[in-house]
């Protein structure tokens, strides 16, 4: 028997070592996530969907703040919606000695509505189990948990150099900007990534169930939350005509909605759908990283005269 | 809990060494504590359903024992059809309740009757039909008197809920599991290696083949029509490995874990994609499920004696309950009635017991009829496979439809290469090890220890940094 327990402990010793090994290894390019929740928690935060986590690049930003650098903690769509688990993982990323923080809320109809039967069943919302929601400690270097629980590739990439799909090359910058690289040689024309996404959103649409209340309230409380640490910036971002109108029929009035909101509790809406034929988006409803300039200079400048 | 998850990583370590421990006192300490740890391995999914389990297995105890004292055939027939009556009851009901009221539902409104559906929203206990049969296979060998019932409750208890197979098998009979229960167990070192070797290969089997070829798998079969038929082949084919990693992967861990605690479980694959017929298949795929039905419906039925048209009828039977066993939907039930279609002319012929040895079990390659032999009857299954995998009858119809053109010539759009190789890897071990209970048994004993060592920690590494994104076990939702 213990000889039983002396090998066995050995062998799985030498096995436990390899794992840690490879999670030490795990990096900026281990995925488009990883790396924010292993960073220091921040004063300024950008939150959202992908659209901010691409298009709202902190280092044109942090070029107007005086003290506090902002840091874009913004996911996904599908991960981060406005909602509990959302609000808890921005509470846990927060550093709350500064009090005169930067907010970027980054809102679009997607983040406030609901893919369940009944849009205010938040037992069963989606992100109750994304990585928002599990990852209790979100500034640990290595993440385990986040590796461990929600890591949802082969542990193989982590020694893979890039995040790299069929057609594009992704990589976190360390303000947590996700810049995202199209392969030249293998991207399909913008014509054909635009008319796949439009279809693809709008088979999306019929799995939604329409706007929720609960998560607009999420995004009321995530607000508030924010506004006793600093000033906050209610932001949507543009998108092509095509899935403006995709948008228009998740949620009709969301402008209105928005503008509700920001008068209800005094933060700024910047909307740059009005516009949205100026910049150029890589599939449809993501800024080009010169688009993701120009608006992120747009937004530092409004920070600044305000 | 999963046996591929972190909990039961460290579920496992402390129930093995609280369990050895308990070894120096007496036996029912030890039968005591795997209760114990069953309870909590199965309510770790959800413990309302343990209430369940407690149920059937003191209901199957009581039974037992009033059949021992109880000598008249009616008395005994009585007792024995209650035992059966509420263990597929609440199978039937958990498991087939809705599926019955949906195709009356739709019956009466074929005749032009519009009836109130009134489905329920149940949740299938986990592993329900494995101890449901595992505890009917008790009963009626106490009716039949092949066993003597048990007077010990805790060993009983432990024997419905031993945890390395509650939850999905093998389908131990209670005259091989249950008087294991009544021995003191002693370890022993070269059972324990042999244990973990097992366990090792079955993870390698989930996580690596099963897991990989799921990704792929799902994604060609929830969206066939978008793809060529070489594409909708290699999704089948997938499917088949998938099915095959997962379950007797599953297998392999449990039968593993068993012997860590002493225990001797039977073996449940035999290695069924290198069989010749479908007669031999299914002589190697789901052994326990195969032969619980062989030795409970099939040979009361009359099995092979008769008329050749009952013998046609019991075939029949047995696939077609074999299929409704898997799942409460009719493309389980065209699985079986299409396995059943396959091994009518091996039965018809008097061919169905021509491959009972192991293939190629003198030489190293398979001889060209047995290659061609083991090359049909996969194809055969991977056939029937779509009708398992497959959401709908006509969802799998319009798949095998779709194989047949001539697109089936053209290169796969989906081409893996990392999972070709380790699909070629595992074939190729799983070939050198076909002669053992499974294929890590011996095929490296000759090498001195550091180097099998080193092997299996290669393994440990190709588990880790290839393993696909975590599936729940297939069979779970049998």
């Amino acid at each position: 028997m213990k000889e039983f327990i002396k090998t066995t402990g050995l062998f799985l010793s030498v096995c436990i070592i390899t794992v840690l090994g490879v999670f030490y290894l795990a990096d900026n390019r281990t995925d488009e996530y990883y790396v924010k929740l292993t960073t220091p928690k921040q004063s300024s935060l950008i939150v959202g969907s992908s659209r901010a986590a691409q298009g709202i690049q902190p280092q044109y930003i942090n070029l107007q703040l005086s003290n506090e650098k902002i840091y874009n903690y913004a996911f996904s769509r599908v991960h981060t919606p406005y909602g509990k688990a959302y609000l808890n993982s921005i509470k846990r990323k927060l550093n709350k000695q500064s009090k005169d923080g930067v907010f970027i809320l980054e809102v679009n109809p997607w983040v406030i509505s609901s893919q369940t039967k009944n849009p205010e069943d938040s037992l069963n919302f989606k992100d109750n189990n994304s990585f928002a929601e599990v990852v209790k400690c979100v500034n640990c270097n290595p993440n385990f948990e986040y590796l461990i629980y929600c890591y949802d590739k082969s542990y193989r990439h982590i020694l893979l150099d890039k995040i790299k799909t069929k057609n594009i090359k992704t990589n976190v910058d360390v303000n947590g900007w996700c810049e995202v690289e199209f392969l030249k040689n293998k991207t399909d024309s913008f014509d054909k990534i635009h008319s796949q996404t439009i279809k693809r959103y709008s088979q999306i649409l019929n799995k939604y169930s329409g706007v929720s209340e609960t998560r607009i309230s999420y995004l009321e409380r995530t607000i508030k939350y924010l506004q006793q640490y600093g000033t906050t910036y209610l932001v949507r971002l543009p998108v092509s005509t095509e899935m403006l109108e995709i948008e228009n029929q998740l949620i009709s009035d969301f402008d209105v909605r928005m503008e509700n909101l920001s008068n209800k509790l005094n933060t700024e809406y910047i909307n740059f759908m009005m516009n949205n034929e100026k910049y150029n988006y890589i599939d449809s409803h993501h800024l080009d990283k010169k688009s993701g300039e120009q608006i992120s200079k747009y937004i530092a400048e409004h920070i600044k005269n305000n | 809990m999963f046996f591929n998850s972190i909990d039961f990583a460290i579920f496992l370590p402390i129930v093995f060494v609280l369990y050895w421990i308990l070894q120096r006192y007496p036996l029912k300490f030890q039968n005591f504590l795997i209760v114990i740890a069953s309870y909590v391995f199965y309510g770790w999914w959800d413990y309302r359903f343990l209430a369940l389990i407690v149920f059937s297995t003191l209901i199957d105890y009581s039974i037992g024992l009033r059949l021992q004292k109880t000598k008249k055939l009616n008395d005994r027939k009585l007792l024995l059809w209650t035992s059966i009556l509420i263990n597929i009851g609440f199978l039937g009901f958990f498991k087939y309740y809705n599926f019955f009221v949906d195709n009356f539902v739709t019956a009466f409104s074929f005749f032009g009757s519009e009836i109130q559906s009134n489905t329920l929203n149940i949740i299938l206990p986990v592993g329900i039909s494995f101890y449901t049969f595992q505890t009917l296979s008790y009963t009626i060998d106490v009716y039949r008197e092949k066993l003597e019932p048990t007077k010990d409750v805790i060993a009983f208890a432990a024997f419905v809920s031993f945890f390395p197979q509650l939850v999905a098998g093998p389908i131990e009979r209670a005259t091989n599991l249950l008087p294991q229960f009544y021995i003191k167990r002693q370890f022993n070192y070269s059972n324990a290696v042999d244990g973990l070797r097992q366990i090792l290969w079955g993870l390698f089997k989930k996580i690596v083949i099963a897991d990989n070829c799921a990704q792929f798998s799902n994604l060609i079969f929830d969206n066939y029509t978008d793809y060529s038929s070489s594409t909708l082949m290699l999704g089948a084919v997938f499917f088949a490995f998938q099915i095959y990693g997962d379950f007797s992967g599953y297998s392999d861990i449990a039968i593993g874990t068993s012997r860590l605690f002493g225990f001797d479980l039977k073996q449940n694959f035999a290695f069924p994609y290198f069989s010749r017929d479908i007669a031999e298949f299914w002589r190697r795929w789901h052994i326990s499920l195969s032969t619980w039905f062989r030795d409970y419906v099939y040979i009361p039925l009359g099995g092979s004696r008769g008329s050749k048209w009952h013998q046609i009828r019991n075939v029949f039977i047995i696939f077609l309950v074999s299929g409704f066993w898997h799942g409460a939907n009719w493309t389980f039930i065209v699985w079986g009635g299409l396995n059943a279609l396959y091994f009518l002319p091996l039965l018809i012929f008097k061919r169905n017991r021509v491959n009972t040895n192991i293939v190629a079990e003198e030489s190293k390659l398979p001889s060209f009829k047995e290659f061609c032999g083991m090359l049909i009857t996969f194809f055969l299954t991977v056939i029937a496979w779509i009708f398992f995998r497959s959401n709908s009858i006509s969802d799998a119809i319009d798949y095998i439809y779709k194989l047949f053109d001539i697109t089936i010539f053209s290169l796969p759009e989906i081409r893996p290469t990392f999972l070709f190789l380790l699909l070629f890897i595992f074939i190729l071990i799983e070939w050198v090890g076909r002669r053992n209970l499974f294929a890590l048994e011996k095929i490296w004993l000759k090498y001195p220890r550091p180097v099998r060592l080193f092997i299996y920690y290669l393994i440990v590494v190709t588990i880790f940094l290839y393993g696909g994104k975590e599936q729940e076990f297939i069979y779970f939702q049998f």
